[in-house]
């Protein structure tokens, strides 16, 4: 099983200095957890996922404590949200990981299953010899591998 | 954790000189290369006009954020200045800034969480038309510094 047979080709991607608004607007049309960012030439530069937009707003502390139990008042870190702040101070230069882990199209399944997996990752983009995207692999895609399904396929 | 934390008393310059943005934003380039957190303050600035080319962090009210990822940057950190006279920035209310914060972060950091909501709670901070009152009047770094960690 290859990458090429279950990958997305459908690709969204976005350009360095789309902002975080239109990022989400992107991410929510397409139902998407991520979106791959490339430079003019469709070269990937980097990949914005909900994590990234969701760090702009959860305190970066929190992550010291695995039970938030304690915290019981969060009303005005909770005011601060998307509408207060200007969109164009995010792009998706600022929130991108910048050179992620990728797959070629012919990669096995079983291999981007485990990068998946080990590195907790969100998406894969599936890239050619140039480092151009012609693909995104999700988990979802993967569990399709594994259970027998094609994309687009409806039991 | 105190938004202080990300900055130093010394990051502050409260008569910023620079008649223009680059100038502006090299002058606090300068001043943080002067630490352990940057090592060269050009490299820093060439990075941050890089972002600064994409689009304004000027974002109104007399306000901007210039700020990039850098391979010259070793912890997150940034520095604040304010000028005498408005400083054309591009920005999107067309109004000249005043009020200058410069936002470093290394190169690799993954996740950049830390230095995303850093500039998040900055930018809350500015958005009140009292701080910034307050920020344009302050006296001394020190006064900067308790006016800062005053953000949740």
């Amino acid at each position: 099983m290859k990458v090429r047979d279950y990958m997305s080709r459908d690709v969204v991607s976005v350009g360095r200095a789309t902002n975080m608004a239109e990022i989400v607007d992107v991410l929510n049309k397409r139902e998407i957890s991520g979106v791959p960012v490339v430079d003019g030439d469709e070269k990937l530069l980097g990949v914005v996922t909900h994590e990234e937009l969701m760090g702009i707003f959860i305190p970066h502390y929190f992550s010291m404590f695995d039970d938030l139990a304690f915290l019981d008042d969060l009303e005005t870190i909770e005011a601060q949200t998307m509408s207060e702040i200007e969109p164009t101070l995010f792009l998706a230069e600022d929130l991108m990981v910048a050179e992620p882990t990728t797959v070629k199209p012919d990669t096995s399944i079983m291999k981007a299953a485990a990068l998946l997996l080990n590195r907790r990752l969100i998406l894969l983009p599936v890239v050619d010899e140039d480092g151009r995207v012609v693909g995104v692999l999700n988990r979802g895609d993967v569990s399709r591998a594994f259970t027998g399904s094609r994309p687009g396929e409806t039991t | 954790m105190k938004l202080s934390s990300f900055t130093d008393p010394r990051f502050v310059d409260l008569s910023l000189e620079g008649a223009d943005k680059v100038s502006v934003i090299s002058s606090l380039c300068r001043l943080m290369a002067e630490s352990r957190s940057v090592s060269d303050g050009d490299a820093l600035l060439r990075d941050v006009l890089a972002r600064e080319e994409l689009v304004t962090t000027g974002v109104g009210h007399g306000v901007a954020f210039p700020h990039a990822k850098s391979e010259a940057v070793a912890r997150v950190t940034f520095a604040f200045g304010r000028t005498a006279e408005g400083v054309d920035f591009g920005a999107l209310d067309g109004e000249p800034v005043r009020l200058v914060f410069l936002i470093g972060a290394p190169k690799q950091l993954e996740p950049s969480r830390v230095y995303l909501n850093l500039m998040a709670r900055l930018s809350f901070l500015m958005k009140n038309e009292e701080n910034r009152e307050r920020l344009l009047n302050v006296g001394s770094a020190n006064e900067v510094m308790q006016l800062i960690d005053s953000v949740a």
